[in-house]
């Protein structure tokens, strides 16, 4: 069967639909023996028309619905990630955080330890050639009882 | 022409199939999700989700002036998972040298069974450091706190007052001195979280399911002075090696508050290393160790004769020193250069010549029941409710009582011997005549401020006024005369008063003597060895009280050295009233306590 180019690929593709159709199958005891005639279809079509104009009608809202669940469920996604990253970021602050304050506790300690009375005694005396004053050097002034009144 | 075939049924049947299997699955979900919610909701949570501990930040501890004495640093712990570990051989030899471990040790560990170990807790900075560059697979580091005393002490190893603090173990617990004492206060109340976690064991944020915060412990403020507890420390230190002594306590406190402000002790021991000293050093002698205190109770048992008004200053005591009772004959300390006593001596004279046999006619003119609950007055035989762990109570015999032995008792306990106390009891008693006869109770907590930074002052128990005024007046002058005139007087110091009291006691012991049991068949002597209790030569507590300035005692000092190596009759190589003159000058002006006699001229020195 052969086609010239200007045949319409509309006629093409009806004309496969035909030699596409099978003919009815016999599946168990559900099968049907033969094909039902179909001897009211021009109301049918007139009803089918119809609803492919409701039809029309519903698809795009079912569409817009499960995009924006998507984009919800995208957000929430997004969201929950930021949420994640923004919690390793927070967490690594706190272990800078810990880390300083560790620092600074051992800066503390060493401090104590520069204060020691007994390390200042030892860094006076061998570090500065420092001695202890005589005790008679130690004096107490009298409380001066003209300047109280 | 084939024919289109009409499915319309086939398609239902799908349609009811498939509704059944929906409706199948719907029940089963909504069994799931609402009737059985709650234990599978639970269950998801305990496998998703980390319980961990959040440890609370223990208190610091500072002297009265601020100095901090203890505090928490954050170091790192090693650990091990051995199934990790590629080569546990070449890992323990490189891990041994920076951990000082050895190394068969922690191969031991490396190689464990165990899917976890510990390697070494709580390492220096610089050890973590090395050990995180050297990024060894199965080996990591987990933060723990570590409890530090930064002071150095005057003796090598040791910090300062170790024994007043105590330590904190490797669990974080208090461990003797105020650590342990105050260990609620200090260590706080650990929180916990209870998160999901990654797989590298980090929490995932805004998955925290139950959190509860800790609450920090509070940082303690002692009354102890830093400057004063180093000044102490060096002086018992010093007459710790001269005298070659088991050991030696130092106390010096506030007569009218309590407030003990140095507390020296030897030996001691570095805190931050705990774990390498011996235990036994571990207690505070001053409040744990009960010993016989000789002479330094006489005080006690005139003021309880003169507040009973069983005694005067002028009633005299005849001393011949031979006092027998019971077939036990009481002797004063000086029988050997007065063999025959003083003969008739006032109260004021057994203080002066620290006289046994007229401390024990006192004692019995008292009456043996009345100066047994005189003693119990003055806080013999309980504890003082001093804030450091290990506290004894002594021990005074009720002279009537099972343990008792009436009037020998009683005439013994009148000069310090046949009771135990503490050095502790013994310096809250004499803080009772110097501030006017109230017993005060020793402490150390200054006060201790909260995490959100409010302050409070420790309120010890109020004080107890245990005898007359008057009698406390009349004591402190018998004991600064004991100073100015009597034996004691090697402990005057120039431009001040001070009163104050020796004290020598032997210390009994297990004694083992060879001892003839009979003879044998041949008629040799057969000896057995045989151990009683019983005074030990040589062995002796000798110690020195003071109240200083003796006309408005500011503070009592007590020096006790225990065990001294002795030679002759008692003598040793500085004797604690030598040591208080070398120190009281400089307690008296680092406490900028001014004279209460006049000094000589600077131009007659």
């Amino acid at each position: 069967m052969g086609h010239s180019p200007a045949q319409p690929l509309s006629g093409l593709i009806r004309g496969m639909a035909i030699c596409g159709a099978r003919p009815a199958t016999r599946f168990g005891p559900f099968g049907r023996s033969r094909p039902r005639p179909r001897t009211v279809a021009q109301p049918r079509r007139r009803q089918g028309t119809g609803r492919r104009t409701q039809r029309v009608g519903g698809v795009p809202g079912v569409l817009i619905g499960i995009a924006a669940a998507a984009g919800l469920a995208l957000f929430h996604l997004s969201q929950s990630s930021h949420v994640a990253a923004t919690g390793y970021e927070i967490a690594d602050l706190r272990a800078q955080v810990a880390e300083l304050r560790a620092e600074q506790q051992q800066l503390i300690f060493q401090i104590g330890e520069a204060r020691s009375p007994a390390v200042i005694e030892r860094r006076a005396k061998t570090m500065l050639n420092l001695v202890a004053l005589p005790r008679q050097s130690v004096t107490f002034a009298q409380p001066s009882t003209k300047r109280n009144k | 022409m084939l024919a289109r075939t009409d499915s319309r049924a086939r398609a239902l049947i799908l349609l009811l199939l498939a509704a059944v299997v929906a409706t199948g699955i719907g029940a089963r979900l909504a069994w799931w999700q609402i009737v059985e919610r709650e234990p599978l909701a639970t269950l998801a949570l305990h496998q998703l989700a980390q319980h961990e501990q959040i440890p609370a930040t223990r208190g610091e501890i500072t002297d009265a002036g601020g100095v901090l004495l203890a505090t928490s640093v954050e170091l790192q712990s090693v650990f091990a998972t051995p199934p990790s570990v590629d080569d546990p051989e070449s890992t323990a030899a490189l891990l041994a040298p920076a951990l000082g471990m050895e190394m068969n040790a922690l191969r031991e560990r490396l190689t464990s069974d165990d899917p976890w170990v510990w390697l070494k807790r709580r390492v220096d900075l610089a050890v973590s450091n090395r050990i995180r560059s050297m990024d060894l697979p199965g080996i990591g580091m987990l933060p723990e706190t570590k409890r530090v005393y930064p002071v150095q002490g005057i003796s090598p190893r040791t910090t300062l007052a170790a024994q007043i603090i105590g330590f904190v173990n490797v669990d974080g617990v208090g461990q003797y001195g105020i650590e342990s004492a105050e260990d609620d206060l200090l260590a706080g109340l650990s929180g916990s979280v209870t998160a999901q976690e990654d797989v590298i064991g980090r929490q995932i944020a805004d998955s925290v399911y139950e959190l509860q915060q800790p609450v920090d412990g509070s940082d303690l403020r002692l009354t102890i002075d830093a400057g004063l507890q180093h000044l102490l420390e060096t002086a018992m230190w010093g007459t710790y090696r001269r005298n070659a002594a088991e050991g030696v306590t130092g106390v010096v406190m506030d007569v009218n508050t309590g407030a003990v402000l140095a507390l020296a002790t030897f030996p001691s021991y570095d805190a931050n290393r705990y774990g390498t000293q011996d235990p036994s050093i571990f207690t505070n002698p001053a409040v744990s160790r009960q010993y016989e205190p000789g002479s330094v109770m006489k005080a006690f048992t005139i003021s309880a004769a003169l507040d009973a008004g069983a005694i005067t200053l002028r009633d005299r005591f005849k001393d011949d020193n031979n006092l027998r009772i019971a077939d036990v004959r009481i002797q004063n300390a000086d029988r050997y250069t007065s063999p025959y006593g003083h003969g008739r001596i006032t109260a004021g004279d057994v203080l002066k010549l620290s006289n046994n046999v007229g401390a024990a006619k006192i004692g019995l003119t008292l009456g043996r029941e009345r100066l047994y609950q005189a003693f119990r007055r003055f806080g013999f035989g309980e504890p003082t409710g001093i804030e450091i762990a290990g506290e004894a109570s002594g021990v005074v015999w009720n002279p009537d009582g099972p343990n008792g032995s009436g009037d020998l008792t009683a005439a013994q306990n009148a000069f310090g011997q046949g009771l135990s106390v503490t050095a502790m009891q013994l310096v809250a008693g004499y803080a009772a005549i110097g501030n006017g006869g109230e017993l005060v109770t020793p402490h150390v907590v200054a006060g201790w401020t909260t995490p959100d930074g409010v302050y409070h002052e420790s309120k010890p128990p109020t004080s107890q006024r245990i005898m007359r005024e008057q009698t406390a007046d009349t004591v402190l002058r018998l004991l600064t005369d004991a100073v100015d005139d009597g034996i004691a007087q090697p402990a005057s110091i120039p431009g001040y008063s001070v009163a104050g009291k020796t004290g020598t006691a032997q210390i009994a012991g297990p004694i083992t003597t060879r001892v003839r049991t009979g003879t044998d068949a041949h008629g040799d002597p057969i000896f057995e060895k045989q151990t009683h209790f019983g005074y030990i030569d040589g062995w002796i507590d000798s110690s020195f009280i003071s109240l200083m300035p003796a006309s408005d005692p500011k503070i009592v000092t007590l020096l006790l050295i225990h065990r001294p190596a002795t030679w002759g009759l008692y003598q040793m190589a500085q004797r604690p009233d030598d040591l208080f003159r070398d120190l009281a000058p400089d307690i008296l002006s680092y406490l900028a306590i001014p004279p209460d006699r006049p000094t000589q001229p600077v131009a007659s020195r």
